[in-house]
């Protein structure tokens, strides 16, 4: 979207705002900010950081929604993590204790 | 006992609570580049003004055998001064004594304090050097932090609140100085979070530094609670004294007047400051400088969301309040962050009687899926809401880009401006030139045989058209249509006719702005 345009000694760089190119500062911040990406209903991440402390599912098992999978535990309090939809459990990429940051994949779904 | 004898005892008792922690807590402090509490509050206010008081103020825990400890004045100092020849109520937390830990005296000094600063109607400077609550007082140090940020709350737009963060702030502790009007904060030297780095990293397996989670840079630069950064400690003693000369005493009051002085003019001229096309970046303090008494021009949050400015200058020995557009930086779009920083400062400046200049400059709101969704809707709605509410004097001058809803939003006439001046290269349109000219002519671009000469001629022609001051101003949503030269003049004559503006607002107990 921007390339470089030496302007005297600061850098400067292309902009766009509405349909036009503006000639500033553009800082990291808003280069490398994040860009947006559909959520994958296959993908079940956690929702705050904290430490896996029990689970309830296998590989291959078939679960429906609702159904507690996982206790994460967070801000003292032991969340239970449940199923976000009817499906078959392809991965856990969590074992027990594993402390996850917020974000983290928890299970995919087949 | 003869009197005399009972002036030694007192001047011996004086002297155990003036000495802190002791030399070697003391020597501590000095290691890691700190002044002393007691030094500092010397070096803020005006030479031999410091009176101290609850001295003697003792803690009453007994828990954990707290009983057989003393700490001097419970680890806070405080008092009364001046500052500029007026006069100010300070308290200094002592780290020297229990690490400037909060207990139920110590926080007893400074609501004190508080309470007199509000019945005196005088500022409050507050240095906070802290390591927390006192944990062996239990409930009662919460009980103090509440006692504090009551107050902090009641007196905001009464008195000026001053924190000075001069160690660590953490934990509960942020929460006064994130309720005060301004927050300075020096490298290496202040630290303030939440949540410390042990914690982050036993919780969640994140490592970072303090100066990393919560240094003066990261909160000056990034989070903007800070409003001042400086170096050392006697830079920011400094920047304290420069602020107090803008502000007013109390809210009944206007700023102290100054003598008049010229803007520098061969340095800062405003026809070679700015360049004609509307793309091009220019540095906006610039033309502040070249407008203003001496060209001086007090930036506050320097570093955070610097794609609006703000800060006070002086007009004909007058404070004013700037907030300022800066095409020089993410081409001066209102953003969240942006919003936010403007919005806070149009309230202050209306809460103690300064009147505001705009100077406006911007092609409309930050595009992308990242704003949306951090709530630009809700935060770009705060600038709407403090300039409507403002009812100081207040006075825009359009630069060169006023699109859309940037043009709406930055005190224009619609939100109760009383005087809106436009440069004869404004452009105050709907929006800019290249996306009207493609949704207005769009079927005959798209059926023409040469789609993209057919477009520029659009653009031309709505470019010549809509883009200039002139359409505003037949409307009368623009007063005036003055040279840049003539802008100084301009508005030392507006701020002299409205300094006895009244407004009539609806009754009520207050407003819902969208915090």
């Amino acid at each position: 979207m921007s390339k470089n345009v030496k302007q005297e000694d600061s850098v400067y760089e292309e902009m766009y705002v509405e349909n036009s190119v503006y000639i500033t500062e553009v800082p990291d911040s808003y280069k490398n900010r994040k860009l947006y990406a559909p959520i994958n209903i296959k993908e079940l991440t956690a929702i705050i950081p904290g430490t896996i402390k029990d689970i309830f599912i296998k590989k291959g098992q078939k679960v429906v929604k609702g159904e507690k999978l996982i206790i994460l535990e967070a801000m003292k309090m032991r969340n239970i993590v449940d199923s976000p939809i009817d499906g078959e459990i392809k991965d856990i990429l969590v074992k027990g204790e594993d402390i996850v940051r917020k974000g983290a994949l928890l299970v995919e779904f087949k | 006992m003869s009197i005399k004898q009972k002036s030694l005892d007192l001047r011996e008792r004086m002297k155990s609570a003036l000495s802190g922690g002791g030399s070697k807590a003391i020597q501590k402090q000095k290691a890691v580049g700190k002044l002393t509490a007691r030094e500092r509050v010397v070096a803020i206010l005006d030479p031999k003004t410091f009176h101290e008081y609850d001295l003697f103020v003792e803690h009453a825990a007994k828990d954990f055998d707290m009983d057989k400890k003393y700490l001097a004045g419970d680890g806070v100092i405080t008092g009364t001064g001046s500052v500029g020849g007026h006069p100010v109520c300070i308290y200094a937390q002592d780290f020297t004594v229990a690490g400037g830990s909060l207990g139920y005296m110590h926080a007893k000094k400074i609501t004190k304090i508080m309470d007199h600063a509000m019945k005196m109607k005088v500022p409050i400077i507050g240095i906070n050097d802290s390591g927390g609550a006192r944990i062996q007082e239990g409930v009662n140090s919460l009980a103090g932090y509440g006692e504090i940020f009551f107050r902090n709350t009641q007196a905001s737009g009464v008195i000026p609140q001053i924190s000075v963060i001069l160690g660590p702030c953490a934990g509960g502790a942020v929460y006064s100085p994130a309720l005060t009007d301004y927050v300075f904060v020096v490298d290496k030297i202040s630290k303030m979070f939440i949540t410390g780095p042990e914690v982050i990293k036993t919780v969640l397996g994140e490592e970072i530094s303090m100066e990393a989670l919560g240094g003066a840079h990261v909160h000056a630069a990034k989070t903007g609670n800070a409003h001042f950064y400086a170096e050392s400690e006697e830079e920011c003693f400094g920047q304290i004294k420069q602020l107090c000369t803008y502000i007013p005493w109390n809210n009944t009051k206007r700023p102290d007047r100054f003598p008049k002085k010229p803007p520098k003019t061969r340095i800062y001229k405003p026809d070679d400051i700015m360049p004609t096309d509307p793309k091009e970046p220019y540095d906006v303090r610039d033309i502040v400088k070249s407008i203003c008494d001496n060209s001086e021009f007090f930036e506050i949050q320097e570093l955070f969301a610097r794609n609006i400015v703000i800060g006070f200058a002086r007009l004909d020995g007058q404070t004013i309040g700037v907030v300022g557009n800066q095409p020089a930086y993410l081409a001066g779009v209102l953003d969240v962050d942006s919003s936010d920083k403007a919005a806070r400062f149009i309230r202050y400046c209306d809460a103690f009687n300064i009147p505001l200049l705009t100077l406006v400059d911007l092609p409309g709101y930050l595009p992308g899926v990242d704003q949306e969704h951090a709530g630009v809707i809700r935060h770009g709605a705060k600038i709407l809401y403090a300039y409507s509410e403002a009812t100081v004097p207040k006075i825009t001058v359009i630069m060169r880009k006023a699109y859309g809803g940037g043009y709406i939003a930055m005190c224009s006439h619609h939100l109760r401006a009383d005087f809106v001046f436009a440069w004869p290269m404004a452009e105050i349109a709907v929006m800019g030139s290249e996306g009207a000219a493609n949704i207005i002519f769009r079927h005959e671009i798209n059926n023409a045989k040469d789609p993209e000469k057919v477009r520029r001629q659009k653009v031309e022609e709505y470019k010549t058209k809509f883009a200039n001051p002139y359409v505003a101003a037949a409307y009368g949503y623009v007063d005036a249509v003055i040279e840049p030269s003539e802008t100084r003049k301009m508005l030392i004559h507006a701020i002299e006719i409205s300094a006895s503006k009244e407004v009539l607002a609806p009754s009520k107990k207050h407003g819902i702005p969208p915090f």
